[in-house]
């Protein structure tokens, strides 16, 4: 890991002199004035094909348990179940609705909390796609409105293959002239890495912030804004003040995160570019990746899709699933498949079991990641929303009802984790509640209006984070 | 005879002015004080709509209204030339400075108005300051003295906290433009003392922490020159503090020695020095920073660096947009530092037509007619133009049928809810039709051609932009609106109906165009030099 200020980072993003002002002005960053001082991030991450519901939920709703056995799926999580929250009972509504039966055509409406719109180029009996802004894009046009000017909006990360069209995650906006309205996802590491942080000379800035001076300088002028406002009055209090706050906020994140806090994560290595037979690999790079760029404050949001069909795992007699990796060996089983073989019998039952677990331990590694940030009194985790969501309840029906979703972070006081809630269909009503209402809770947990995020008949904000 | 019709035409035109005359073409009365329509618009003239001023007395230029203190931080051209001049720095620091300062807003008055500093401002500005700070060096001098008030060999010693002291104290009486106070001197001595004590530190590198201290002190941030309780009331602003006005006026910096001695010595209230002050601020090459801060503000070339223009320009490069800025202030520089300093020359020499000021006031892919005549309407003229309503007809791409740039933007025109504004801005923006959108000369013949509605509905033609520029060099209209932006730059406020008898005063002294002369009245004004002092409630 490398230190490194802003000025490098202004070089690392690999623009000329030209636009070296456009991007000065996006590293303007910090918080609308979060208590922590510390910006709020959103990171959503989709894992593919349903779980294994058995094995997947805690028994008991309101305070979280997690079993840490080698039953239990979340097991990877139990570090963290003070931070998460847990909530089930919740259905694709908008995907019912666009008539996908098959949640094949399930990924485009995980993350948008509108009816689905028509677009061309229908796959599987998929008709629609959704209809507005995914959470994530959302999320980031809204903090840019608020004047929050990261030099990347936000980051859309993708493992493994996708087909396009159908499968996109993040999704822009409604159809245009029946295309998808969708970025192109990152899905190389190194490609995205380079562009984040390649070309970086770090000789000259990493001397150049020195966290105590930085201190003793902002200490300084807190002292000096104390006498000032004293002398000025009311009338000028107001200036004062929120200099003064500016001043201690930034302070807080000097000396919580090490200077500026802003490190260059190692480059992705072991596979060659656009190789996705190591998807295990290119899903950690992108975790590393995500966690330097929102610590640098390049951006505030990141979309991580684990969603693509070329997962490959093994089961060796250690009792755990194994990512395809340079260093392991077979056989190997697609991950898609083994949603699919549920029916099999208890060993694919197991396997299933395994991937869930597989997967929940990656999520755990982001989220270590982030607890590894301190930042002030707490860690990047506190002062963000991480977000797991799946394309579907489980693999073998194909089902988009009661979708899992665990909901990690402090959100900087906006969450109340350490909770399970299920949403669960009852006389009254038979169906499962949209998942759009937590997309909206989401959204006001990030500070931003919902307007434009929920175009649709679905219910609104359903309070459930906090 | 003349005089009368004069006469009669001057009051409508004050009347127009006052009120603001909306594109309906119906007078309407503003609901403030204000003229302008809050954004930068008509400048105010005598009286309550075109009423003589008091009695047929010469009104006083002290008329201009006194405002109360309010503490006002310095902007960012501000801050660049002080760090600049305050280490000495080179053009390479002051372009790394430069670059990724926060926003500015523009204020009702149509100028740049530094907001409260937030999170992103202060670190910003910390790391400007950090930038320039890590320049001083034993070699650093300044007016031809060395910035560090001691050798390498004492500083290694014993005395280098003496020496550091005497830096500090120093550089901070310039930074802060006022002397320092016993505490603040203090505390500036206690930042070198920690940041020596630390492990690895030498003297320079804890220097450096005491410099970057210096300017990120509230005191540099914000003009604070007058730390002494006053009682309240109207009071003439401390000769320190006048200091200050002149030099961030015309150098947009700090005081240099000069003026920082005659404060020292109160002389500059004396009449006689003050204009001879002025003279030298205005005539010293820096006036430039504050005349191109003007003249960028007022005809929307400060960024041009960040204008975008379509890939397909690849002629439009960070080069050619400093080549074109480079000429407007040699423009500038020519006519106001260096030569006659009248209005009339400067609109002769083409300041309207400048290529920074075409690719300016051009769209991404095209020249716009109706941005380049709006500029002359609202900036020129101070007329200004309300918002377009919705549903605005969209225009044929540039090439998409075979019409005149003419005919395309003739839609305007014959649209009813589109002409009773257009026909004001249009055919005056049909005069630069020889410049594109990259502020570049068309080839051929071009017909610049058009037409000059003034605020009082007469319409005159010209025949080409020479011809414009003529009217404008000539317009009473041009030349009080001149005025009345120099009088908004300077007192960094909205001319309000208060001030009626001061800008008439200003209008008469500016007959001749004389903008040199221009500049020193209002440096006189009792806006510039007095202040309301308010009783200090905590």
């Amino acid at each position: 890991m490398k230190g490194l200020d802003r000025r490098a980072l202004l070089r690392g993003l690999g623009l000329g002199a030209a636009s070296l002002p456009l991007l000065a002005e996006g590293l303007a960053r910090p918080a609308r004035a979060a208590d922590s001082g510390f910006p709020t991030r959103l990171v959503v991450v989709v894992m593919p094909n349903g779980v294994r519901h058995d094995t997947f939920w805690p028994r008991t709703v309101g305070d979280l348990v997690i079993d840490a056995g080698p039953n239990s799926s979340l097991a990877p999580l139990k570090p963290f179940e003070k931070k998460l929250l847990v909530v089930g009972g919740l259905a694709l509504t908008n995907m019912y609705d666009a008539k996908a039966s098959w949640a094949h055509s399930s990924t485009p409406f995980v993350l948008t909390a509108a009816p689905g719109a028509p677009f061309e180029g229908a796959w599987d009996g998929m008709k629609f796609t959704g209809g507005a802004p995914s959470i994530d894009l959302h999320v980031a046009k809204q903090l840019k409105a608020q004047g929050v000017q990261s030099p990347v909006s936000s980051l859309v990360l993708r493992t493994g293959e996708y087909r396009g069209n159908d499968s996109y995650l993040s999704i822009a906006g409604p159809p245009i002239n029946n295309k998808v309205n969708a970025p192109t996802p990152d899905t190389d590491p190194k490609s995205l890495f380079t562009r984040l942080f390649g070309n970086l000379d770090l000789t000259s800035d990493a001397a150049s912030r020195g966290k105590a001076e930085d201190a003793a300088v902002l200490a300084h002028a807190s002292r000096r804004l104390d006498v000032l406002a004293k002398r000025v009055g009311k009338q000028n209090a107001s200036t004062v003040a929120a200099h003064w706050d500016a001043v201690a906020a930034l302070k807080t994140r000097v000396m919580g995160s090490g200077g500026t806090g802003c490190m260059v994560p190692a480059a992705p290595s072991g596979y060659a570019a656009g190789e996705v037979r190591y998807q295990g690999r290119i899903a950690r790079a992108f975790s590393d990746i995500t966690v330097a760029a929102l610590r640098c404050d390049l951006t505030r949001v990141a979309c991580i899709g684990w969603t693509g069909d070329s997962w490959q795992f093994s089961f060796p007699a250690n009792g755990e699933a194994q990512v395809q990796d340079a260093n392991t060996t077979g056989p190997y089983k697609d991950e898609h498949g083994i949603a699919h073989d549920v029916s099999k019998g208890p060993e694919a039952v197991r396997q299933k079991q395994l991937v869930d677990r597989w997967f929940a331990g990656e999520f755990a590694y982001l989220l270590q990641a982030m607890d590894n940030v301190k930042e002030g009194d707490g860690t990047m985790l506190d002062h963000s929303i991480v977000v797991l969501a799946n394309q579907m309840s489980d693999g073998y029906w194909h089902s988009a009802n009661d979708i899992p979703f665990v909901i990690a972070g402090g959100g900087n006081g906006k969450l109340k984790p350490g909770r399970l809630v299920r949403y669960v269909p009852g006389a009254a009503n038979k169906s499962y509640k949209p998942h759009s209402g937590l997309l909206l809770d989401l959204c006001h947990a990030m500070g931003v209006d919902g307007a434009g995020l929920q175009a649709g008949p679905y219910d609104g904000a359903y309070g459930v984070l906090g | 005879m003349a005089d009368a019709v004069h006469a009669v035409r001057f009051a409508r035109v004050s009347l127009a002015l006052v009120f603001g005359v909306a594109c309906t073409g119906r007078v309407a009365a503003l609901s403030g004080e204000d003229a302008s329509g809050g954004t930068g618009g008509g400048p105010t003239t005598g009286g309550q709509a075109g009423q003589p001023s008091q009695g047929g007395q010469t009104p006083s230029i002290e008329d201009l209204v006194v405002m109360p203190r309010r503490l006002q931080r310095i902007g960012n051209d501000e801050f660049v030339w002080s760090l600049v001049d305050l280490v000495n720095g080179s053009e390479a620091l002051r372009q790394s400075l430069q670059k990724g300062m926060p926003l500015e807003s523009v204020g009702e008055h149509g100028f740049a108005q530094p907001g409260p500093l937030g999170l992103v401002e202060v670190d910003r500005l910390l790391e400007k300051a950090k930038l320039a700070a890590a320049t001083v060096g034993f070699e650093t001098r300044v007016d031809g003295k060395p910035l560090i008030a001691c050798s390498a060999t004492v500083a290694a010693g014993q005395a280098e906290a003496t020496c550091a002291t005497a830096t500090l104290a120093a550089l901070a009486t310039r930074a802060y433009r006022r002397p320092l106070l016993t505490d603040e001197k203090a505390d500036l001595v206690q930042v070198f003392a920690d940041a020596r004590a630390a492990t690895g530190s030498t003297f320079l590198t804890a220097l450096h922490t005491g410099v970057t201290a210096v300017f990120t002190s509230p005191a540099f941030l914000y003009h604070d020159e007058d730390p002494d309780q006053r009682p309240p009331g109207v009071a003439v602003v401390t000769d320190t503090a006048l200091a200050a006005k002149l030099a961030a006026t015309f150098w947009r910096s700090t005081p240099d020695a000069a003026l920082t001695a005659l404060a020292t010595q109160q002389k500059l209230h004396n009449p006689d020095v003050l204009a001879s002050e002025v003279k030298r601020l205005s005539e010293d090459p820096r006036s430039e920073r504050g005349l191109i801060a003007f003249f960028d503000e007022l005809l929307g070339t400060a960024n041009l660096a960040s204008v975008t223009r379509t890939s397909a320009d690849k002629a439009w490069t960070a080069e050619r947009a400093s080549a074109l800025a480079d000429d407007l202030a040699k423009l500038i520089h020519d006519t106001l530092v260096t030569g006659d300093g009248r209005l009339v020359t400067l609109i002769n020499k083409g300041l309207l037509a400048a290529g920074a000021v075409m690719a300016a006031q051009s769209q991404s892919n095209e020249a716009s007619p109706i941005k380049r005549g709006r500029l002359v309407r609202e900036r020129i003229l101070c007329d200004p133009m309300p918002a377009p309503p919705p549903n605005v007809p969209v225009l044929p791409e540039p090439g998409q049928t075979p019409v005149s740039e003419r005919e395309r933007f003739a839609e305007h025109s014959r649209n009813p809810s589109c002409n009773v504004c257009h026909e004001r801005m249009d055919p005056i923006g049909f005069a630069f039709a020889g410049y594109d959108h990259l502020g570049r000369a068309v080839a051929g013949s071009v017909d610049t051609s058009g037409k000059l509605v003034d605020v009082d509905g007469t319409t005159s033609r010209f025949a080409n932009k020479d011809d414009l520029f003529a009217k404008l060099a000539q317009s009473d209209q041009a030349r009080r609106c001149f005025a009345t932006q120099w009088v908004r730059f300077a007192l960094g406020r909205q001319v309000t109906a208060a001030d009626s008898a001061g800008m008439e005063r200003l209008f008469t002294g500016f007959a001749d165009g004389n903008i040199k002369d221009l500049f020193a009245e209002v440096t006189r004004s009792a806006a510039f030099r007095q202040e309301k002092l308010e009783e200090v409630s905590q």
